[in-house]
């Protein structure tokens, strides 16, 4: 009887012991925790919100600046680097890179001198949406051929056109092709293009691909 | 203070006094790099259903448990995604950041434990790993107290067939059934 219930013992401290290894809880890891708890009410509210809102008008086209790249901010960073404005994007997207590597690509701090104006691009962009391929190699192309109409011409001038690298030609077309579908968000949504340009909007965003900022 | 932030106080509240273990169930059942994303999902729906949420302390962090179980058996059937608000925690939960006991302390009773039937090993678990109790691991289980105590020693009794074969007397384990 005795030696049973030992055995039980034995058994139970092994399976105890059996448990694998879990993260140590390091102030790092609760605050991360209690960042989690709050921004996941935040997450969970936010498309109710977006669904109360009305909007009563109807549209134009909207000219949003999209300005790529952080001046100053450190390569080589993780996806805690992201700069503080866009911890918490309004957008988010992934897509490859011309060379094969997979990169982010995220836009916040959305201005206008409108509130609503903000609120409605804000409510248009997407987080962790892969951008459409094809939409990218035929924007891309289509840069392209632009680009190498507007080389001719101005060596025909005898002036030199600024070099310009597939690569960056390839992530202006990623910038585009979300721009274009935020714009047709918007007017499925039923807003005012007209009203936005003219309260005038700017939307700054940021490239990483393997983690590093694309300048 | 209004009725809504009483509501919404009382939701951080539990989920707060709950996350450290919760991240722990999921760590023990699908890793460390998966764990955040679950436990992001099962504090979204938490808010999502909070006017579920039970006055009391202990009825609540059963109620969480009960939508982590829903959670993870959901990404068990495929329905895993990647949630950004889970990225900082990733960050902290990799196998670097892990120190002391070596990853592969244990496997043997893990592996075995793995073996066992599915309803059994999930006992063993939430009792020896998580910390409940057999009621607690019952009520989880949605089984009855009984149920639950029946499986416990079955499942120990296939545990100790595998781990000491030499110290243990052939025994008929009963089928069972969900």
């Amino acid at each position: 009887m005795s030696e049973n219930r030992d055995q039980s013992r034995s058994l139970d401290q092994l399976l105890t012991r059996a448990a694998p290894p879990r993260t140590p809880i390091t102030p790092q890891v609760e605050d991360a925790l209690a960042r989690m708890t709050v921004q996941a009410h935040k997450q969970e509210r936010e498309p109710a919100e977006r669904r109360r809102r009305s909007w009563k008008v109807a549209g134009l086209s909207i000219a949003t600046a999209v300005m790529l790249g952080g001046a100053g901010v450190a390569a080589a960073a993780t996806a805690d680097d992201w700069a503080w404005w866009l911890q918490e994007p309004d957008g988010a997207y992934y897509f490859t890179s011309l060379s094969g590597d997979p990169c982010e690509y995220r836009v916040g701090q959305i201005e206008s001198t409108d509130p609503d104006v903000a609120q409605a691009v804000r409510d248009a962009f997407r987080e962790d949406v892969t951008v459409n391929q094809d939409a990218i190699v035929a924007d891309w192309e289509a840069r392209l051929a632009e680009y190498a109409q507007f080389t001719a011409d101005q060596e025909a001038l005898g002036v030199e056109a600024p070099a310009r690298s597939d690569e960056s030609m390839w992530i202006m077309s990623v910038s585009r092709v979300v721009d274009t579908q935020m714009r047709a968000d918007l007017v499925a949504q039923g807003v005012d293009a007209a009203a936005i340009q003219e309260a005038g909007l700017a939307v700054r965003g940021e490239i990483r691909c393997n983690g590093e900022i694309v300048e | 203070m209004s009725r809504r932030r009483d509501h919404d106080n009382a939701v951080l509240h539990a989920i707060s006094l709950s996350s450290i273990d919760l991240l722990g169930y999921f760590e023990y059942r699908v890793g460390r790099d998966d764990a955040p994303d679950l436990l992001a999902e099962t504090m979204t729906t938490a808010w999502r259903r909070s006017a579920d949420l039970p006055a009391s302390q202990v009825e609540a962090r059963m109620w969480l448990y009960g939508i982590a179980r829903n959670v993870l058996a959901n990404a068990e059937r495929g329905g895993r995604r990647r949630w950004r608000l889970a990225n900082k925690l990733r960050a902290l939960t990799t196998p670097q950041s892990i120190v002391g006991v070596p990853a592969d302390a244990g496997i043997e009773i893990r592996d075995a434990v793995d073996r066992l039937p599915k309803d059994q090993a999930e006992l063993v678990r939430l009792i020896h790993w998580d910390g409940f109790t057999i009621a607690d691991a019952a009520q989880l289980c949605g089984i009855p107290d009984s149920t639950a105590r029946s499986r416990y020693q079955s499942a120990k009794l296939r545990l100790r067939e595998t781990l000491e074969p030499d110290r243990s007397e052939p025994t008929q384990i009963p089928a069972i059934r969900c």
